[in-house]
């Protein structure tokens, strides 16, 4: 990502093929950024229509409000955010089904994030 | 300024705890069914690979991750 860049969103939808490298990319969907969540955690339904073998990943527990706790496979991911792409990681789970960005593996790679709340945007400083 | 999502949200009505896949300007479902497998294989038939995929949450409740 480049460094300095600010990303201004609430949202733009891109190909599924990255124009640069041709490869698929996978669909677009909608997340809920998420800074009380400690990792990325997303449906494993969600893995598995980008062809991912979820079960192959390392398996976690997960805590959420109230103490419950569900299961998660780790894997590696690209993810891309408009036209901008990271590697980074992300549980995937079969007990849930809202795509959560959290503070490691979103929010670490980011020097600055700002939620304007009444413009309904966040902006995203690399 | 709202997304159109936002603008747009009685469109979600009849989708509640079911995923949709939404136009890329967020304003019309293109397709929906009780799973994102279900979805993405419909957006497959219709060889759509634009439509953003979204899960409608219940109406009537929070959120809290």
């Amino acid at each position: 990502m480049t460094k300095g860049a600010i990303l201004t969103y609430p949202y733009k939808s891109q190909p599924q093929i990255d124009p640069r490298t041709r490869q698929r990319m996978g669909r677009p969907f909608i997340a809920l950024i998420d800074s009380g969540s400690d990792r990325n955690l997303f449906p494993s339904t969600l893995g598995e229509i980008m062809e991912m073998k979820i079960k192959s990943g390392k398996i976690r527990p997960i805590m959420g409000i109230g103490g419950k706790i569900i299961f998660a496979y780790m894997h590696e991911i690209k993810l891309y955010l408009g036209s901008e792409c990271f590697v980074t990681r992300a549980d995937f789970t079969y007990e849930q089904e809202v795509p959560l960005l959290g503070r490691d593996g979103f929010f670490n790679y980011f020097r600055r994030i700002s939620l304007f709340e009444k413009e309904m945007k966040i902006e995203l400083e690399v | 300024m709202k997304s159109k999502v936002q603008k747009n949200k009685n469109i979600l009505l009849p989708y509640e705890n079911k995923w949709v896949a939404l136009s890329p300007e967020g304003d019309k479902v293109v397709a929906w069914g009780k799973s994102v497998i279900e979805v993405d294989r419909k957006l497959k038939k219709k060889k759509d690979n634009e439509a953003v995929l979204m899960k409608v949450l219940p109406f009537d409740r929070y959120l809290s991750p």
